[in-house]
């Protein structure tokens, strides 16, 4: 079942691919959203047997909180990085290939798990961030949890802006009669059966979406050193993309290394700036075909007016975006691999971090997305270490 | 309308979108984010609710340079 939404006038670029993006959350039923290529119609793809007069009011309310208020902003390119010592071509299939060489394995949605020189160059990105984030910038290493506390996240803002990307953690009551009921029912199921669903309790935790969160709740209180501090922390963290989730591109659960800069508000602008150059310097280092540009958050349909355009208008996220294999159509296609991002003083004030000289506590981070930037590396460079730089082939392919 | 009297209604916009209970406490020479307290993500409220009140189309890059009531009132002049 499909039916179409026309809209009151022609949208941009940008706006559509938010709009496709989170268009799977309209509505339990709603299988896929694509804006014309025109842009002014939203074509709607539903479970058949839907009923569209139920439908289409839900959906044509997602879609006008998307676009009512929406105001684009001129998005400026930083840097383009073109590769200069690997002219091969670009890989296509290239998941499907890892999986058939045993490099990559699809265990559930948005779950990959890596072995072989997928696994190593995984830890060979990670580590080439680590050691530029505390070789150049003196950054001290924390060690985090998975989880965060749910609260912790309200505190963050993440329940008004990225409700649809949250990730709970639950268990079951401690109450005997219910776990014996879960036993019972379970027992000679072929699949999970629950059957009461006041067995499962609030979400105490969640899976962190962000490895930096946890670095402003532990300094809660404290005094940071004038003009600012560097952290840096790689952990798993999680983002529930729908049926987005594809391949090593949209993982549910992913690896994140992060430098997290704490500071005076000058001092962490300029730290987040060498910080952008020093990742692009590993960028030319990997000789990686790649666009760093300024880009906007996944924020959720009400409020993505709003907070795109602070974003936008402060410069306050870059991205940096990887040529990976063409989309359908041949359409060029690139996925964001890491960001340099400024928050302004918004986490200092929630966990009341103070400066030793008194002046208000900015925050800023500069953010690696491992396992998408490794399918960067594997699509751009081939599966076969003649074409990769040397230091990463060998890190990677030695024996 | 005189430069106060677009000053005024500009505080009275200011004073809605801050939630500051008393506009003429609204200094037309002080940071509008920094010291009368506009969220910055507050910041596309105050530029559409300017829009419509003085039915002018303001540039993006105009009005992110304009941080007081003084220096968004020479603006609006500019664009009426």
């Amino acid at each position: 079942m499909a039916f179409t939404i026309k809209l009151a006038k022609a949208i941009g670029d940008e706006l559509a691919a938010a709009v496709e993006d989170q268009g799977p959350y309209a509505a339990p039923e709603v299988v896929r959203v694509r804006v014309s290529d025109d842009r002014t119609e939203v074509e709607v793809d539903c479970e058949a047997g839907c009923d569209e007069e139920v439908l289409r009011p839900q959906v044509e309310r997602f879609v006008d909180d998307f676009v009512k208020r929406f105001r684009a902003v001129a998005g400026k390119v930083y840097k383009q990085l073109a590769r200069t010592r690997d002219s091969g071509q670009m890989g296509s299939g290239v998941f499907e290939q890892l999986v058939e060489r045993g490099w990559a394995f699809q265990l559930g949605d948005g779950q990959v798990g890596l072995a072989g020189p997928a696994m190593k160059l995984v830890e060979a990105l990670d580590q080439r961030f680590r050691r530029m984030a505390m070789g150049e910038f003196g950054a001290v290493e924390h060690r985090y949890p998975t989880f965060i506390p749910t609260d912790v996240l309200r505190r963050c803002g993440y329940f008004g802006a990225f409700p649809h990307l949250v990730s709970l953690v639950s268990h079951f009551v401690e109450d005997y009669r219910k776990l014996k009921e879960i036993r019972d029912a379970n027992a000679e199921s072929d699949r999970v059966v629950i059957p009461d669903r006041d067995a499962i309790v609030d979400a105490a935790a969640c899976v962190t979406p962000a490895t930096c969160y946890h670095v402003y709740q532990s300094l809660e209180g404290r005094t940071v050193k004038a003009p600012g501090q560097i952290f840096t922390a790689s952990g798993r963290c999680a983002r529930y993309e729908s049926t987005n989730m594809i391949g090593l591109d949209r993982l549910w659960e992913f690896t994140m290394r992060e430098m997290v800069l704490v500071g005076r508000e000058e001092w962490v602008t300029e730290m987040r700036q060498k910080g952008m150059d020093a990742f692009i310097a590993l960028v030319e280092e990997w000789d990686l075909e790649c666009t760093v540009e300024t880009a906007n958050d996944p924020f959720f349909a009400p409020v993505y007016a709003t907070k795109t355009f602070w974003q936008s208008q402060g410069g306050l996220k870059y991205e940096l975006r990887f040529a990976v294999e063409p989309g359908p159509g041949g359409r060029p296609r690139t996925i964001s691999c890491g960001s340099a991002n400024l928050h302004e003083g918004f986490f200092g004030q929630t966990f009341r971090l103070a400066s030793s000289d008194g002046a208000p506590v900015f925050t800023g981070c500069v953010a690696l997305g491992v396992e998408r930037l490794a399918l960067a590396v594997f699509t751009q460079h081939g599966l076969d270490p003649s074409r990769w730089p040397p230091a990463l082939a060998e890190a990677v392919f030695a024996p | 309308m005189t430069q106060d009297e677009l000053s005024s209604r500009i505080a009275l916009v200011v004073a809605r979108v801050a939630k500051v209970k008393d506009p003429s406490a609204i200094a037309t020479d002080k940071d509008l984010y920094r010291e009368i307290g506009v969220k910055s993500t507050a910041a596309l409220d105050l530029l559409l609710s300017l829009e419509e009140e003085f039915n002018v189309t303001i540039p993006d890059q105009a009005f992110g340079d304009a941080r007081t009531v003084g220096s968004l009132a020479d603006l609006i002049e500019g664009l009426r």
